[in-house]
C-alpha cells in the first residue's frame, strides 16, 4: 500500500498519533507531527512511497513539532525531533518541510555507515549511474531535477549511498529540493509536476520540494553501478563545459564531498578509490541546466 | 582527513645521526595514479597525498627498512634515477622526514640510536 491510497484524514490521524510509517530505500521512518501543512506536503511528495508494516522495525522516529517561545509567543515556530531528541530548530514553521528533509538526510548520514556517503545527486539511465558530487549551491539538485524530467531515474538529489561491499549505489528516491530560479525552471519544463507549496525561507529564498518520479520510487530497491562522476559547478557567467578530470583530481575533489569518509577508515579509502578507479570523472560547469543535461546525456 | 602535498613546506631539518622507519602497526595502504599517490594510514585514519618523489622516499622506508637521512637520500637518487649532483635531494629528504614524522607515518628507530 502506498501513501497515495491512504485517506487524508488517516494521514493526519497517524501523524498526530503513533506515527506514519514510510519506507524510503533501505530506511523506514515513523513520522509524526502537528505542523500545519505537513500532512498535505507529505501526501504530495511521498504519494508513491510504500507504507511500512505497523509492527515492523523502525530505523528512525522523526517528529516535526510546533514550538512557541515564551518571548515570541505569536511567532509560529517548529523543531524536528529524531528518536526523541530535538536536533533541528526552532525554525519558522514555513521551513518545516525543508528541515524535515534535512533531518531525514541527517539520519542517514549519521547512521548508515555500511555505505560511503557522498554529498551527491545520483541519477541512472540504462543501468549506469551518474554521481554528481557537490556541496549546497553547486547546482546538483537542479541538474537532478532536469534529468528526472527528461526520464532519468532518480536515486537521490543529495546523497549517494555507495556500498562498501560491492560499490553499487543504493536509491533513496526522495523529493528533490529546489530553490528560486530552479523552481521557475521546473515550472517551465514540467508545469504540472507535483511539488510542495513554495515557502519563503530566511537565508534561502523560495524553496519547494519536487515529487520524485513514480518510476524512481517503484524501483527504489534496485541498485545501480556508478559509471561516471561529474563534479558540478553552476556559473551564471560561464558557458556549459564538460572537461575530463584525472583520477588524482577526482579523488582530491571527492574526499571533501564525503559525509563519512574519515569515520569509515580503511573501508572508506577502499570504497572511494574503487569508485574513482571505476568511473571516468569530469568537471561540469554550466549556466543552463537543460544544456547541462544534454551534455551529460552525451556521456552515456 | 589530512591531505599532505608532498614534503614541500620547509621545517626543522631532521638530525643526520638518526635512522628512520615506517611506524609499526598495520601497513600503509596505497593508491597511485599517474605521478601522485594517496596513502591511507590505518593508525591515524588520515589520507596523505604525495607527489612522486615523496612516494618513492616513503616506499624506501617500507618493508622494515631502517635508513638514516643520507642513506635515504642515496636510495631516493637511485629510485628517481637522478645523478649524484642533485644536492637538493638532501634538503628534500630532511623536509620529508620532518613532515612524515610530524604526521606519525615514520618514526626514529630508537633501537638503532
Amino acid at each position: 500500500m502506498t501513501l497515495r491510497e491512504l485517506p487524508a484524514e488517516e494521514i493526519l490521524r497517524r501523524l498526530s498519533g503513533t506515527g506514519l510509517r514510510l519506507r524510503t530505500g533501505p530506511f523506514t521512518y515513523s513520522i509524526a507531527g502537528d505542523c500545519p501543512g505537513q500532512a498535505k506536503a507529505l501526501g504530495t511528495l511521498y504519494a508513491d512511497f510504500p507504507l511500512a508494516e505497523e509492527d515492523g522495525f523502525i530505523d528512525f522516529h522523526v517528529r516535526v513539532a510546533r514550538r512557541r517561545l515564551p518571548r515570541r509567543p505569536l511567532r509560529a515556530l517548529a523543531c524536528v525531533e529524531i528518536d526523541g531528541v530535538t536536533r533541528f530548530g526552532p525554525f519558522p514553521s514555513a521551513a518545516a518541510m525543508l528541515n524535515f528533509e534535512w533531518a531525514l538526510n541527517w539520519c542517514v548520514s549519521r547512521h548508515a555507515h555500511q555505505y560511503l556517503i557522498l554529498h551527491a545527486a545520483t541519477m541512472e539511465r540504462n543501468g549506469r549511474a551518474l554521481l554528481v558530487p557537490g556541496w549546497a549551491g553547486t547546482g546538483k539538485s537542479t541538474l537532478a531535477a532536469v534529468l528526472a524530467v527528461r526520464g532519468w531515474r532518480l536515486l537521490s538529489d543529495e546523497m549517494a549511498l555507495v556500498s562498501c561491499a560491492d560499490g553499487s549505489a543504493t536509491p533513496l528516491a526522495r523529493p528533490v529540493c529546489l530553490k528560486n530560479r530552479s523552481i521557475a525552471l521546473l515550472k517551465e519544463l514540467a508545469p504540472a509536476w507535483p511539488c510542495s507549496a513554495p515557502a519563503e525561507v530566511e537565508g534561502e529564498g523560495q524553496v519547494l520540494h519536487m515529487q520524485p518520479p513514480a518510476e524512481s520510487v517503484a524501483r527504489m530497491d534496485e541498485r545501480a553501478m556508478p559509471a561516471a562522476l561529474a563534479f558540478v559547478a553552476h556559473r551564471r557567467d560561464a558557458p556549459t563545459a564538460l572537461a575530463p578530470l584525472s583520477k588524482t583530481d577526482a579523488m582530491l575533489q571527492a574526499i571533501p564531498c564525503c559525509f563519512n569518509y574519515k569515520a569509515l577508515g580503511e573501508a572508506g579509502f577502499d570504497a572511494l578509490t574503487r569508485l574513482v578507479e571505476r568511473c571516468p570523472a569530469f568537471r561540469l560547469t554550466y549556466r543552463d541546466a537543460v544544456e547541462a543535461a544534454r551534455t551529460v546525456e552525451g556521456l552515456s | 582527513m589530512a591531505v599532505t602535498t608532498g614534503p614541500g613546506a620547509a621545517g626543522p631539518v631532521a638530525g643526520s645521526g638518526q635512522r628512520w622507519r615506517v611506524r609499526p602497526g598495520p601497513p600503509l595502504r596505497w593508491q597511485s595514479w599517474d605521478d601522485h599517490s594517496f596513502v591511507f594510514d590505518p593508525v591515524s585514519g588520515d589520507t596523505h597525498f604525495l607527489d612522486a618523489a615523496a612516494a618513492e622516499a616513503l616506499r624506501c622506508l617500507e618493508g622494515g627498512a631502517v635508513l638514516g637521512r643520507s642513506e635515504l637520500a642515496r636510495a631516493l637518487l637511485q629510485r628517481l634515477e637522478l645523478g649524484s649532483a642533485e644536492a637538493n635531494v638532501d634538503r628534500y629528504v630532511g623536509e620529508f622526514i620532518t613532515r612524515c614524522e610530524r604526521l606519525g607515518i615514520i618514526e626514529a628507530d630508537v633501537d638503532a640510536a
